[in-house]
């Protein structure tokens, strides 16, 4: 008995050794799971936290990226309205709108303004006060319409303020009562107060505008005949180049939705044309233009006979731009510039070199600083150094030092001898024959 | 070993939390930056300038861009004033997400201005077609001139510093 409560004791003891070892052991355990208890749960809060903020940040990002979409939807849809061209409500350079003056055109004939308020009736006063000075009762269509064009050249400004890219042109130069008050307008302008002329004389115009919508011009109807007038771009310049165009004339320079407008294919008010000689030689074109250019005439105009190729005329286009760009090497053209239209006609092309002059302040390769010369001298001869072309600025503003002998034969270049011939002592030789 | 796994986690849970977050850019003066870029600008003709500080600053960023004015944080327009080709508009965005909107639209402003150009001025064609637009972070630039590289350099020295 005593064994065996001794055996007891012993067997307590050891388990109270075994408890004794164990616990501190055990608690050892305890703290330590429970350690990572925490930082597991830090961790998994952590986690938590991040996989809630990418979530919120992506959905940011969903939400916007559909508001892009949605906003480029409405865009892509008021484009796709948009692209239905129509004469008016259009911005033309972003900043000009055509409007209708129809308004006005009626009331002047029907002699009732009532419906006018101040503006409007200001200018049809002005607008009548013109029609008066220049119309006469037994002009037709054309004389009337030709009479307004010239009017308008004569005393109408040039407005260049649409060109910074935040404007300056001034208030309404974009409707007949700017321009007609102010005197100064901008393409929309110009385009719009020859229309309210013509609509006041019942003659059918519509403004056109270019597909880019940066220009707009107007299309008269003359005996039943559709015909371009661009009144601002003849303004400074030619006059009458771009005076009752048909369609191939006038898409030298400009383009149009063709569905919408009407067709122009008559040239019988064109001034150009009927004024225009004829020619049955491209060769004879540099003589032509030094002879303009000895009388300061403005333009030449020629009627290429059909016996002309395609080639050909293709040809005489060249020769112009090599003629223009060759007289710039001049001291006494490099003012002057050369623009060449051609349109097919029924029967061979009509030509037409128009001649303008540079003011003479403007800089040219004589009055350039040193520096300019400098920078102008290096950058081109670090562009082209390497291909053998050397560039000299005094030989530029002085071609005739220049030695051209290793250009190709001159038998290639046939335009280039008549280039030479035609100018004469003001030749800069560029192909030595 | 577990000493070393407990220095090692609290580390990782710094970065994945700090990864979800924006990084907060610091916002330079947008007048300092436009006097050190365009003082780059050693060929430019008269130039004219607007800012937000403008007077009616939203209506004249519309010449430049139709993103809405709400979604600028800051912006100079610095043009010719007779019309030549010579630009430069750098915009600060608010949110990152809006930058790239903002230069589709200055691209198109570029191409708008190539069309004027076309119609009226053939010589300044060049140019406005050699234009750069970039954007840098929250910024969406535009650079039309000669000397672009030198403009683009002092954009990027001044926004870097």
């Amino acid at each position: 008995m005593e064994n065996e409560n001794n055996i007891n004791e012993t067997e307590k003891k050891e388990t109270v050794q075994e408890l004794s070892i164990t616990v501190p052991e055990k608690k050892k355990e305890k703290s330590e799971l429970l350690g990572i208890y925490v930082m597991l749960s830090i961790l998994l809060l952590a986690v938590t936290a991040s996989i809630i903020l990418s979530a919120v940040t992506l959905n940011t990002f969903m939400t916007k990226s559909a508001e892009v979409a949605a906003v480029s939807a409405e865009i892509d849809d008021e484009e796709h309205d948009e692209s239905t061209t129509k004469e008016n409500d259009v911005t033309i350079g972003g900043e000009y709108v055509i409007r209708s003056t129809e308004n006005i055109s009626d009331a002047y004939k029907s002699g009732d303004t009532s419906s006018l308020n101040d503006k409007d009736k200001e200018t049809l006063d002005m607008a009548e006060k013109v029609l008066k000075e220049i119309i006469k009762d037994d002009m037709s269509e054309y004389e009337k319409e030709k009479a307004v064009y010239e009017w308008m050249v004569d005393n109408l400004g040039f407005d260049t303020g649409m060109l910074p890219v935040i404007p300056t042109t001034q208030a309404d130069c974009d409707n007949p009562y700017g321009v007609l008050k102010y005197k100064n307008a901008v393409c929309v302008g110009y385009a719009t107060t020859f229309r309210l002329f013509m609509q006041m004389m019942d003659i059918p115009c519509m403004v056109v505008h270019d597909t880019s919508e940066g220009h707009s011009w107007d299309l008269v109807q003359l005996d039943k005949n559709w015909y371009h007038t661009d009144i601002y771009s003849d303004q400074g310049n030619v006059k009458y180049v771009n005076f009752n165009m048909n369609d191939e004339m006038c898409e030298m320079s400009h383009d149009w939705d063709r569905t919408f407008f009407p067709a122009a294919e008559s040239l019988k008010y064109n001034v150009i044309y009927n004024n225009a000689k004829e020619e049955k030689d491209i060769y004879n074109i540099p003589k032509l233009i030094k002879e303009a250019l000895t009388k300061d005439e403005k333009y030449i105009a020629l009627k290429l006979s059909s016996t002309i190729s395609d080639t050909d005329a293709t040809i005489a286009y060249q020769m112009v731009d090599y003629l223009n760009y060759s007289m710039q090497m001049t001291e006494k053209y490099m003012n002057y510039k050369l623009i060449c239209n051609f349109a097919k006609l029924d029967e061979g092309y009509l030509f037409i070199v128009s001649i303008s002059k540079i003011s003479d302040e403007s800089v040219n390769m004589t009055n350039l600083t040193e520096e300019q010369k400098k920078k102008l001298t290096e950058s081109f001869n670090e562009a082209f150094g390497a291909d053998g072309i050397t560039f000299n600025l005094d030989d530029f503003i002085n071609p005739y030092a220049q030695d051209y002998s290793d250009i190709a034969d001159a038998a290639t270049y046939p335009y280039e001898n008549s280039v030479n011939e035609s100018m004469g002592d003001e030749s800069n030789d560029l192909v030595n024959p | 070993m577990k000493k070393i796994f407990w220095l090692i986690l609290p580390v990782i849970m710094i970065f994945c939390i700090s990864g979800c977050s924006e990084k907060e850019e610091k916002n330079i003066s947008i007048y300092d930056l436009q006097k050190a870029v365009l003082e780059a600008g050693k060929d430019f003709p008269e130039m004219k300038t607007v800012n937000g500080s403008s007077e009616d600053a939203a209506s004249l960023f519309t010449y430049l861009s139709d993103v809405e004015y709400e979604k600028v944080d800051a912006f100079f327009l610095s043009y010719a004033a007779e019309g030549e080709s010579y630009e430069v508009a750098v915009v600060r965005m608010k949110e990152n997400s809006d930058v790239k909107e903002m230069t589709d639209s200055l691209k198109a402003h570029v191409d708008d201005r190539i069309n004027l150009y076309k119609n009226y001025e053939p010589e300044q064609v060049g140019r406005a077609e050699e234009a750069d637009v970039f954007s840098e972070g929250k910024y969406a630039v535009l650079i039309m001139c000669d000397n672009k590289s030198d403009i683009k350099a002092a954009f990027e020295n001044i926004i870097n510093e």
